[in-house]
């Protein structure tokens, strides 16, 4: 059953058909709990006992940090899965999550610049969860940058595989040495970064937005990838009568 | 055999366009010393940000004579050819590093007492920024093959393979300046330097493979 | 909490409502964003499927002109051909 599915999943016509199918209940979804998520986290939660308001700031940090991270593993993932045995959606997977991914860690650096103000007195710190949070910009970024230079779509596509693979395996050792790095520097500001204390509504909140965001990201992708499929899939019979009805 | 014949080649090579490994280095000394100019010149100062300043001028100039490892081969076809032999390609690319790294990451190493000295560093820091330079060099030249490798097809790839690159350099930049600033503090350094000896060794077994892939990718 | 203290957020209503609101924009901007690029890819395709199907047409009412063409000629032989054989019976 299971290889049946992973063939299955290897077709571009099955997976613009199932998502064609799938995406109206996922948007359903995803709107419903990012409006639980706003109303949970900007209203029927308290502030922060220290931090006052500024903690609902958290309720999109969190997510858009998470949601980066747990994309670009996705992205490489499925980039190696196109390098190694050659499926083609599996690349054009891997091209639509970058853009999406880059705008999520820029979010995250946003909201976190915009939290560390009030909270901190700073809007920019050299912490070790930021700056690797600014490295893996960075390494979207040169994703994005690659797969784009070359005219050959094919191989731009192996090429930006090779690097995400060769990024995926060297986030943890980026995100120690700058762990390690910072613990050097620390000193001082160890006594800012304390975790506000966490209220049953908001971790409710935290985890309606946590899912909404990824959720969201996701129909964005997925929009992405049947825009991809279309581009790249022109000769093909089924994807003219899909077109053309 | 096979090694002794490549790596002959690979020197011969560099040797013939000496002009171009000299950029490089001429750039490294430059970067440098435009610290002091547009900072302080003030020693205690410029003792502080020296590690950080050599450390990333380092970079910058490893990056910059990268384009002599793969480029003139690509677009002779000889990149081709080593690749399509039977033999281990491994090899081929290990030489090609170790011939790049002996002519523009060792000159760099030599270079940088005299640097030491212009930005003020002292005692220990020399050896220091000597053997973290000696171990940190060759995981730049090993890690840039494979962004090399990824743009060398390409036109504009100067740029680019900067961006590429750089993000992952940065563990072999805050450990070998790091090396250097404890060893000014006149603490011990040993663990950094231990760092990058993992890097290094880590590098020469598992890279290759991965700039093997990177040209493949290129190639086509 | 009244709505001007909502707005306010405790003084922090400034960094608050700007990381919302930019990521707002951005989400909407986003959204928009691959959403017209779908649309504008799909009435790509289909011009070019209707430029091939009228290309198809054309062709294919070419060739049938063509094998008209052939028939009356072959046609035009055989009548040629008979009243040669007439002509040398006479």
């Amino acid at each position: 059953m299971s290889w049946q599915w992973f063939h299955r999943l290897s077709s571009p016509k099955w997976f613009y058909q199932i998502s064609g199918r799938m995406l109206p209940w996922l948007w359903t979804i995803t709107l419903a709990l990012l409006a639980f998520g706003l109303y949970q986290g900007l209203y029927n939660s308290p502030a922060d006992y220290q931090q006052g308001n500024s903690v609902r700031i958290m309720y999109l940090h969190v997510p858009t940090a998470m949601a980066s991270m747990f994309f670009y593993v996705y992205m490489a993932i499925a980039a190696a899965v196109g390098y190694i045995w050659r499926i083609k959606v599996a690349h054009m997977v891997a091209v639509s999550i970058a853009p999406v991914g880059a705008m999520m860690t820029f979010l995250a650096l946003f909201t976190g610049s915009f939290w560390g103000r009030p909270t901190w007195n700073t809007w920019w710190i050299w912490d070790a969860r930021i700056t690797s949070e600014l490295i893996l910009l960075f390494l979207y970024l040169g994703f994005m940058s690659l797969h784009q230079a070359f005219d050959d779509r094919e191989v731009g596509d192996r090429a930006a595989g090779v690097l995400a693979m060769v990024g995926l395996v060297n986030i943890p050792i980026i995100h120690y040495s700058v762990y390690w790095w910072n613990t050097l520097h620390q000193g001082a500001t160890i006594s800012k970064f304390e975790k506000p204390t966490i209220d049953p509504s908001m971790l409710t909140a935290l985890l309606t937005m946590i899912v909404a965001i990824i959720l969201f990201a996701l129909c964005i992708i997925l929009i992405r990838i049947r825009t991809e499929i279309m581009s790249r899939e022109y000769g093909k019979q089924w994807l003219k009568e899909e077109i053309c009805q | 055999m096979m090694i002794k014949i490549l790596l002959h080649r690979e020197l011969l090579r560099h040797w013939r366009s000496r002009q171009d490994l000299i950029n490089p280095l001429i750039f490294f000394v430059i970067a440098v010393s435009m610290f002091p100019l547009a900072v302080t010149p003030e020693g205690e100062l410029l003792e502080q940000i020296a590690p950080g300043v050599i450390w990333v001028a380092a970079l910058l100039a490893t990056m910059l004579s990268l384009e002599s490892l793969y480029r003139d081969d690509f677009h002779d076809g000889t990149l081709e050819l080593l690749l399509m032999q039977s033999g281990s390609h491994y090899k081929v690319v290990i030489v090609k590093i170790i011939a790049h790294w002996l002519t523009s990451g060792l000159p760099l190493v030599i270079i940088s007492p005299i640097l030491a000295v212009m930005m003020h560093l002292k005692g220990d820091s020399f050896w220091a920024l000597l053997s973290s330079l000696l171990l940190g060099t060759p995981v730049l030249s090993l890690i840039g093959s494979v962004g090399m490798g990824l743009t060398v097809g390409l036109r504009q790839s100067g740029v680019l393979l900067s961006l590429l690159v750089l993000p992952l350099y940065l563990p072999v930049l805050i450990f070998g300046a790091s090396a250097v600033t404890s060893a000014a503090m006149g603490m011990e350094y040993s663990g950094q330097l231990a760092y990058l000896g993992a890097f290094l060794f880590a590098s020469l077994s598992l890279v290759p493979f991965a700039s093997v892939a990177a040209i493949r990718v290129s190639i086509r | 909490m009244s709505f001007s203290e909502f707005i306010a957020m405790g003084y922090h209503g400034f960094y608050v409502w700007t990381s919302y609101g930019v990521s707002a924009v951005l989400f909407i901007a986003l959204y928009l964003g691959v959403k017209s690029q779908n649309k504008s890819m799909k009435q790509q395709l289909k011009r070019r499927y209707s430029r091939e199907e009228l290309s198809q047409a054309k062709e294919a009412q070419a060739q049938a002109k063509e094998a008209q063409a052939k028939q009356q000629a072959e046609r035009d032989d055989t009548v040629h051909a008979d009243s040669m054989a007439q002509g040398e019976n006479l």
